[in-house]
């Protein structure tokens, strides 16, 4: 089931060859201009029509995973970034550019990666994956910040399953969130896993425990209780402490039935969870309160507890600060929600959908600082919005759809655009620094 | 270009998408019922183009031996005669009633339907997080199925939205059979007969490739659009069966299906063939008023009239050629 990597090279599905061709008219006066010739003509007419509905079919692909939701992580003045092709990067922000002795793997990437990498200590820990049809190939790395080399020698650890969320650490186990593994039939739709990350681990699976539908939720830790969400609609609390239980589905302690599916990562803040789901709805999920409360699908709005209508898909991470939960949907509006009532402080719409959390930056202009939400849009472009009240007060020009998280960093944004770039700007000019192609690590100013 | 994208999306994707919705809502949340549904309602809609295809291909086929006479008579002939030819073709089309692409222009408007259904099923169902994200931008926000997703791909053991030939086994073999049996079924019942050795082997081809190639192509298919296609065929034979006006189905040197009259109807025109082939080189007259008798049986009021009319052209011919004559 679960396996240390040999080398495993093209990963990436060949792309599909493109069809090409002419067509002839005829406009010779002594021809006539439109014949029919009957049956003997009507053949590869035909096959020509079935050949053409059989390559559109298969030209717009839309089972392979193309990613590029994976943002730019800082640790010790370096950028880490997950590109389109699956290759863990990094990036030096004082040479600006990429550092062409650090990349895994170093051949052909994992395929998509969704999610933002995680430093824990000195390693840093990620997933992607690939599929071939419905043959799903994903990876979780675990590499070494200072030479990127895999902390499991020659790659990762390989599960036949789609890795969207983020992993996460405690102590030396990894968790991570997956989907129904490759042939196994066992009625499970998804599994958190449990992983010894330790170098010389003699087993590398701790234990999994099953859950009701794919994971892309990623996994959350808070104290020894990992919370994970399925498509399903279901949120796990699970004991991921090293008491032993007769069987992995004991260490779930409580699980909370949402109204719709659960896609974007759940935060955890101040003892309350914060998370979304496919019905348009954003809950504050009291961690205290659900392990007394005896309901599985109602919220406890007498202990804190609210679920807020987001008008749309809800599939970023809240974000949190001040008392201001901030709610992003995919039809590509942001609510202020009062943390203590859930109710709505303000609502603004951007164009394009928010697939991943604003990053929360202080905007200066002149002697003034305003702090303010740097939206990211599926559409093209990172929105300025005023936390005070919703405003538009600038934007970054990608001109590209942005799905991850821009990350501010010395006075600078970074932005990691849908078509493979890493752009900066200036957080006080919104002007654009620099770019660099993420594949190649060409300029592309 | 980007008119027709927004035309493809808005007058095909998100109808379908959003129906095939609301019909798994509708249906105890199974999406195979839901396709099942959808393909009969697409079906129904599209009778009135089966019709006329049929009709078109049953009058091309008529017509067919007048064509090629028209072809044999100006062979290796260049300049006016091929103006001629080409006026002589367009002018038989004109008295049968037939549009030299009529047959081909109602498959050319199902194709759209075809692809976009293909389409509809894998946007409903996503496999992967982009396409579930942008799902979200295809539902019609009325549409009360929106807070159902992920739909449930099961249906009778089978994932629709994986590939066939991963499902389990016997559906891994026996969907690539069925859709290539039913298409074989479909396409044996709108392959009309004929004496010409040549056409018979284009069709003979035909009835066999198309089926083969689809078996083929559906191992890679998603196993919902397998459904969809086994299930379009079906359909389509039973709906040729009785725009056909219920002609009895040969398999294997027998008949199925079929009246009592259209057996019979039938078992003249394979006698009529019989003696056709055996007759090398039939008298044109004969053979064009055999031609005529089948036509105006076959293609309705529309080629009835036109026979009529050309036979008050040659009642004229004659009459002046008499007055000339005399």
């Amino acid at each position: 089931m679960l396996r240390y990597v040999g080398i495993n090279t093209n990963r990436r599905p060949k792309t599909p060859p493109s069809i090409t061709g002419t067509i002839r008219i005829s406009t010779s006066e002594s021809e006539p201009k439109l014949q029919y010739h009957g049956g003997r003509r009507r053949l590869p007419i035909l096959f020509a029509l079935i050949f053409v509905m059989i390559a559109a079919v298969a030209c717009v692909n839309d089972l392979t995973p193309e990613g590029g939701w994976s943002g730019p992580v800082v640790e010790d003045e370096k950028l880490f970034i997950g590109n389109r092709d699956g290759n863990l990067v990094r990036f030096d922000p004082e040479t600006q550019n990429l550092d062409s002795s650090w990349r895994y793997p170093d051949g052909d990437g994992l395929g998509a990666m969704y999610s933002n990498t995680v430093v824990i200590g000195d390693k840093i820990y990620g997933v992607g994956y690939t599929c071939r049809g419905d043959k799903c190939d994903g990876e979780i790395f675990g590499l070494s910040l200072s030479d990127g080399s895999s902390i499991w020698g020659l790659h990762g650890l390989e599960l036949k399953t789609k890795l969207v969320g983020s992993v996460a650490a405690s102590g030396d186990t990894l968790f991570v969130g997956t989907t129904a593994i490759g042939d196994e039939d066992d009625g499970a739709e998804g599994y958190l896993y449990a992983l010894d990350s330790s170098a010389g681990a003699s087993r590398i699976e701790k234990y999994r425990v099953p859950l009701d539908g794919n994971a892309f939720s990623g996994v959350t830790i808070e104290g020894s209780t990992a919370y994970i969400a399925t498509m399903a609609g279901s949120l796990y609390a699970i004991d991921i402490s090293d008491s032993e239980f007769a069987t992995p589905e004991a260490r779930i302690k409580w699980t909370f039935e949402a109204e719709g599916a659960i896609a974007g990562p759940i935060l955890v803040a101040s003892g309350n969870l914060y998370f979304g789901d496919l019905a348009s709805n954003a809950y504050k999920l009291g961690i205290s309160t659900r392990l007394i409360s005896s309901s599985r699908t109602e919220v406890n709005t007498g202990s804190g507890e609210w679920k807020f209508d987001a008008g749309a898909w809800v599939w970023a991470k809240p974000i949190i600060e001040d008392g201001t939960v901030y709610v992003s949907a995919l039809d590509g509006s942001i609510s202020a929600v009062d943390d203590s009532s859930g109710i709505a402080k303000w609502t603004t719409t951007i164009e394009g959908q928010i697939v991943s959390s604003p990053a929360l930056f202080d905007r200066k202009r002149g002697n003034i600082t305003e702090r303010a939400l740097a939206v990211p849009s599926g559409e093209k472009n990172v929105w300025v919005i005023s936390v005070i009240d919703g405003r538009e007060l600038g934007v970054f020009l990608t001109d590209e759809p942005v799905k991850s998280t821009p990350l501010v960093h010395n006075g600078n944004l970074y932005v990691h655009t849908l078509n493979g770039d890493l752009k900066w700007f200036s957080v006080d000019n919104t002007s654009q620094i620099g770019c660099v192609e993420l594949k190649g690590g060409g300029r592309c100013d | 270009m980007e008119i027709f994208g927004i035309l493809w999306l808005e007058v095909i994707m998100r109808p379908m998408i959003n129906s095939l919705a609301l019909l798994y809502q509708l249906l105890f949340s199974n999406f195979g019922l839901s396709i099942i549904v959808f393909t009969v309602l697409i079906r129904l809609a599209m009778i009135p183009l089966t019709v006329r295809q049929t009709r078109q291909m049953k009058k091309m086929q008529t017509i067919q031996p007048k064509l090629k006479a028209i072809q044999d008579k100006y062979k290796g002939k260049k300049g006016d005669a091929r103006r001629q030819m080409s006026s002589e073709t367009m002018g038989l089309y004109k008295d049968a009633g037939v549009s030299p692409v009529g047959c081909l222009g109602p498959m050319i408007i199902q194709m759209p339907i075809w692809i976009g259904f293909y389409r509809a099923i894998l946007r409903t169902m996503p496999s992967t997080p982009e396409g579930m994200a942008n799902l979200s931008d295809l539902f019609y926000s009325w549409n009360p199925a929106i807070a159902g997703v992920p739909f449930n791909s099961q249906f009778l053991g089978l994932s629709l939205v994986d590939l066939v030939s991963a499902a389990v086994l016997p559906w891994n073999y026996a969907l690539p059979v069925l859709v290539g049996a039913s298409m074989f079924l479909q396409q044996k019942m709108t392959t009309n007969p004929t004496s010409d050795p040549r056409q018979k082997q284009t069709n003979q081809m035909m009835l066999w490739m198309m089926p083969i190639m689809f078996g083929a192509f559906t191992w890679q298919f998603p196993a919902g659009l397998a459904v969809y296609i086994l299930f379009s065929n079906a359909i389509g034979v039973v709906i040729q069966y009785y725009v056909g006006g219920k002609q009895p189905v040969e398999l294997f040197g027998r008949s199925f299906l079929g009246t009592d009259a259209s057996r019979a109807e039938r078992a003249e025109q394979v006698a009529a063939e019989a003696a056709g082939s055996n007759a090398k080189t039939p008298p044109p007259s004969s053979e064009e008023s055999d031609e005529d008798d089948q036509s105006t049986e076959i293609l309705g009021k529309d080629s009835r009239r036109s026979n009529r009319n050309r036979a008050r052209r040659t009642g004229r011919r004659t009459r002046r050629r008499r007055n000339k004559g005399s």
